[in-house]
């Protein structure tokens, strides 16, 4: 019985591999880099932004005779995108003509010589200064260039459930003034739902820890992640301390989630899809898409979801100048600087940049022409967090970030779990970032 | 290439993606101050031994063990319930498992229906739970190499050892290991070096966390390479680990050759 066993698995294990060999075969031998064939890649699953590409590629083949292009999505997640689309930009054979590249990676993609500068094209582009300035400073890289075309802009703020609040006797609409404010009414909220109080706390999450949660503190206090004027990274100061003490707080505490899904990598769908639309939510410190997934193409359709839920911009850490804080990022549509068609790719990103075609779904709009539409003032929850952007901060996207942000989730990671107290928290991330970035090149406050 | 690379400062992006540089040993040097490399490698040994060394090994005997000269429904159920673990790719385990340990997965609401409260497996236990969700992936494959190492034993000679007197456990013990030392050796070899390239089974179950506590070699390499982009470094780690596997072979050799 065995032998017969031991024979079908061998088979089996010829099926697989073959079918495996197979597909990778098919992935590798196809791509488009002939003269007339633009080809972009964005990072799916997308369903929005597929079906609004697949409307400008109509538009663009009508317009170009003989033109052909090919939209290829790239099934992953944040990180591994990144990692897939480098390694496909890389060389002059897989490089695409135009990518969907996150605002976050233009600073390192361009010092490392992978993206096409745009600066010329834009400065001649009647359209630039319809886009907001500070979106605009997002897109500069390596020698002030701009290397892309902003397609969306995000904000993080403190999403909460109007209802619940309402219920524990917090005043709605809930407007806190500092982080005790934000403090005590998650403390109102315990014992009333299963999350007070929802932070990214995991190293799991990855940036989304990083950028939702830390920097939004971060930013709020008197103090930042990297100094401008001297060049260094900040490894430590009161307002690192202050940051992991809100964390510890809220965990502590046991004002935010349960760590045993908390910290995991599912954490964020659980929050969006499930929790909160259960009500078991009272305040969510999250961004702006969230309300992508309640949407009837969404991941978990509520059409009530406005009679529940309400936003408040995060208060800065006593109430300082500007009273609240933001940070933001985005996609962007970029050229490779090995794509083959390059001045076809720039007027694509021209094409499907443009008033009439720039779609933001769940985002925010980067173009402020767009922000006036009737269409878009309609919508309550975008119109309210366009607002954001006028105290909005983007990230220190230097080479190094990518470490120090991981240094980061480790530190928000270990402060969540009680595995270190903020200040050891903070003491590890300099000793870590020290290490990964030169001494030389960090400073304390 | 890869011993190349492992001196240089490559990155994925950012300034040393299109200038990488000679480094020397500054990427070895910079592991073996790093304390994440230090706890990582304490984390791949204890994964290695109990996981594979102990619990394959010794779950992969015993079942084939058990299964020698046992009804045949008996043996053709038993085989294909371990065999299941076995055929299922790594990233199915990772996820079936996740399911399980879940906080509100079947093992917990099991455990629910006899009065005991959840525990939150992979945050308190993560390195017992991903040993253990190990050793049900691997130790088909060990029970396989036993089944035919044991079919191997000359009935005779343990008829005659039960003629002599020894008992059932004096059997075992002094004709039957001994007969299959060489198997023992080999699989042993096989599934050390198997176990040490791990790393879908973890990342998908745990990430590596909580915080490092799955942070194995394989693991601690990729985010390295492909979450911080440092090629460089990412490459000098994965050197280690071959250097590693190579003096886990060698000592298996001795064994084999002590053992002819």
């Amino acid at each position: 019985m065995m032998k017969s066993l031991s024979r079908n698995i061998v088979l089996l294990f010829i099926v697989i591999v073959s079918f495996a060999m197979l597909s990778a075969c098919g992935s590798s031998s196809d791509n488009a880099n002939s003269d007339n064939t633009l080809e972009l890649i964005y990072q799916a699953p997308d369903d929005a932004f597929e079906s609004w590409m697949n409307k400008v590629k109509d538009q663009f083949e009508k317009e170009h005779d003989g033109v052909k292009v090919k939209i290829t999505p790239v099934q992953s997640n944040e990180g591994d995108y990144s990692s897939k689309k480098i390694l496909m930009m890389k060389t002059e054979d897989t490089a695409p003509d135009i990518v969907m590249e996150d605002s976050n990676d233009i600073h390192a993609d361009s010092t490392a010589g992978y993206l096409e500068p745009l600066t010329d094209d834009v400065n001649n582009w009647d359209d630039w200064d319809q886009f907001y300035d500070q979106v605009k400073d997002g897109m500069k890289g390596e020698g002030d260039n701009t290397y892309g075309a902003p397609v969306s802009t995000d904000v993080r703020g403190l999403w909460y459930n109007k209802k619940v609040l309402a219920k524990a006797g917090i005043d709605v609409p809930w407007e806190p003034k500092t982080w005790d404010d934000v403090l005590d009414a998650a403390k109102k909220l315990k014992g009333k739902v299963e999350v007070p109080i929802w932070l990214n706390a995991g190293k799991a999450m990855g940036e989304g820890t990083t950028m939702q949660t830390f920097l939004v503190l971060l930013n709020g206090t008197d103090n930042d992640l990297y100094d401008e004027d001297s060049d260094k990274w900040v490894v430590k100061s009161d307002g690192f301390l202050n940051s992991l003490n809100f964390v510890h707080n809220v965990f502590a505490n046991d004002l935010g989630p349960s760590l045993s899904w908390g910290i995991t990598g599912q954490a964020g769908a659980k929050v969006a899809t499930e929790l909160m639309p259960k009500g078991e939510v009272g305040i969510a410190l999250d961004g702006s898409w969230l309300p992508g997934n309640w949407q009837e193409d969404g991941n978990a359709p509520w059409p009530e979801w406005e009679d529940n839920i309400d936003i408040a911009p995060m208060p800065t850490e006593n109430g300082q100048d500007p009273g609240h804080v933001t940070v933001s990022g985005g996609w962007t549509l970029a050229v490779p600087a090995k794509a083959h068609n390059k001045d076809l790719a720039k007027e694509f990103i021209k094409l499907a940049t443009s008033k009439d075609n720039l779609r933001y779904g769940s985002q925010l709009t980067p173009r402020k022409d767009i922000a006036e539409l009737d269409e878009y003032q309609n919508l309550k929850y975008q119109k309210k967090m366009t607002d954001f952007l006028e105290f909005t901060n983007y990230r220190p996207t230097y080479d190094d970030y990518p470490a120090v942000s991981s240094n980061i989730q480790a530190a928000v990671e270990s402060v969540a779990t009680g595995n270190l107290t903020p200040e050891k928290a903070m003491d590890k991330f300099a000793e870590d970032t020290q290490r990964n970035v030169d001494k030389e090149n960090t400073t304390t406050k | 290439m890869t011993f190349y690379f492992s001196f240089t400062n490559m990155a994925l992006t950012g300034a040393a993606a299109s200038n990488t540089e000679f480094v020397g040993f500054d990427n070895f040097v910079r592991m073996f101050k790093d304390p994440s490399f230090k706890t990582s490698l304490i984390t791949t040994i204890i994964f290695l031994i109990a996981s594979a060394v102990v619990g394959q090994q010794v779950i992969g005997f015993l079942v084939a063990f058990l299964m020698k000269r046992k009804a045949r429904p008996f043996r053709r159920i038993i085989g294909l319930l371990v065999l299941a673990g076995w055929i299922t790719p790594e990233v199915v385990v990772a996820f079936v498992w996740f399911a399980f340990l879940s906080d509100d997965g079947t093992l917990n609401t099991m455990l629910g229906f006899a009065g005991i409260k959840p525990i939150a497996w992979l945050l308190d236990f993560p390195l017992i739970s991903v040993i253990f969700v190990n050793i049900w992936h691997g130790a088909a494959f060990s029970m396989l190499m036993y089944q035919a190492a044991l079919d191997d034993v000359p009935e005779e000679v343990e008829e005659a050892a039960k003629i002599d007197g020894a008992s059932a456990w004096q059997r075992l013990w002094r004709v039957t290991l001994p007969i299959i030392k060489g198997a023992t050796v080999t699989n042993m070899a096989l599934v050390t070096l198997q176990t040490l390239g791990v790393f879908t089974l973890i990342y998908a179950l745990t990430g590596g966390g909580p915080g490092e506590k799955t942070n194995t070699l394989p693991v601690f390499m990729y985010k390295e390479a492909f979450v911080n982009y440092q090629i460089g470094y990412g490459t000098a780690i994965s050197l280690v680990l071959l250097v590693f596997g190579i003096l886990l072979s060698l000592l298996y050799i001795r064994f084999l050759k002590t053992d002819s």
